[in-house]
């Protein structure tokens, strides 16, 4: 790629509207003014000669946000809307995914089956038992009178 | 004329991803987006400002925009920087209109003279006096010279932010500059001095 010279006319001009720091010049025009600058001591002296306010310019900080102004702005930041299912879909991520949450649910499922088995047939035993027998005979014997 | 289009065209604006998230309500797209954007926005309020509090308020009231337009930004008008650009110089000039109007009314001194915070005393009289001449500048040449020098916009992108052709806004950058050489021109050497 060939770059078009530039005139130390234009340089002039690039100069007094960017300063002497050639990061701000046009970026179509960098390195034709990098090769007038390499070339001429006149174009040297134009950019020496701008460099002073540019240095002024660089006086003046810049001011930081903080942490807290930050999170101000954040905490007014938009908010997906919550759609219909996405409890569901959140207490289902939670147990681990459909393929987790399945298995969860079909060995509680499981377990629900023998314990209340289980228990139903504990029940019976207790039942029973000979102490309540007699008091459901006491009752039927009460029933009589 | 080269209005509002940024080189390589809006469809590679670097934020429109970040944006579209953003307006969709995804909390990290929101906070990349404030953090690769709220320095440099509050650095360009506090300079045009020239004080903490009023640039603070301005970023915030920029971001607030920012959460309003994510939802319905539209690709291909403009970058999302330029935008935020433009947002923020408009509100600066609204504060500095309603600054002049009360200073007017308390006949009192404009609040250019006050040295920014945070740098040290040698440092902090030589900021402030360039920030008072900055603020001697007409609006416009203010404007372009922030935008070129200190945000380092392309002068495309600074174009773009003032709404005028790219001969425009050299114009204005070497009128403003050569405005700022002659105010500090005096004093040149001593500020020099003074930063050394």
């Amino acid at each position: 790629m060939t770059t078009e010279k530039m005139t130390l006319e234009r340089l002039r001009a690039v100069i007094e509207s960017y300063g002497a720091s050639a990061t701000r010049w046009p970026e179509t025009e960098r390195a034709a003014a990098a090769a007038l600058l390499a070339e001429s001591a006149e174009a040297r002296a134009l950019a020496t000669e701008a460099a002073p306010l540019d240095a002024l310019l660089d006086a003046v900080p810049a001011v930081a946000p903080t942490s807290a102004m930050r999170a101000a702005i954040l905490a007014g930041a938009p908010r997906a809307k919550a759609r219909r299912g996405d409890g569901w879909r959140t207490f289902i991520g939670e147990l681990g995914g459909w393929r987790l949450a399945g298995g969860v649910l079909a060995a509680s499922l499981v377990l629900g089956i023998v314990s209340g088995g289980w228990l139903s047939l504990g029940q019976t035993t207790e039942a029973s038992s000979p102490d309540l027998l007699q008091l459901a005979q006491l009752d039927d014997s009460l029933t009589e009178y | 004329m080269a209005f509002g289009r940024p080189a390589g065209g809006p469809a590679e604006d670097p934020d429109l991803d970040l944006v579209r998230r953003a307006g969709a309500g995804d909390g990290p797209a929101c906070a990349a987006l404030v953090d690769r954007h709220l320095a440099r926005i509050t650095a360009l309020a506090g300079r045009m400002l020239g004080n903490r509090a009023d640039a603070e308020d301005v970023a915030q009231e920029v971001f607030l925009r920012v959460w309003l337009q994510a939802a319905k930004w539209r690709a291909g008008e403009a970058r999302f920087s330029t935008w935020l650009h433009r947002v923020t110089l408009n509100l600066c000039h609204d504060r500095l209109r309603r600054r002049r109007e009360v200073t007017l009314e308390a006949a009192g001194d404009p609040p250019s003279g006050e040295p920014p915070p945070g740098a040290d005393l040698q440092q902090a009289a030589v900021a402030a006096r360039v920030q008072a001449a900055l603020a001697q500048l007409p609006e416009r040449q203010r404007d372009a010279v922030l935008l070129c020098h200190y945000q380092e916009l392309g002068n495309i992108e600074a174009a773009g932010v003032l709404g005028v052709s790219i001969e425009a806004l050299e114009s204005l950058l070497s009128r403003g500059r050569k405005r700022l050489r002659e105010l500090l021109i005096t004093e040149a050497s001593d500020l020099m001095g003074d930063l050394r």
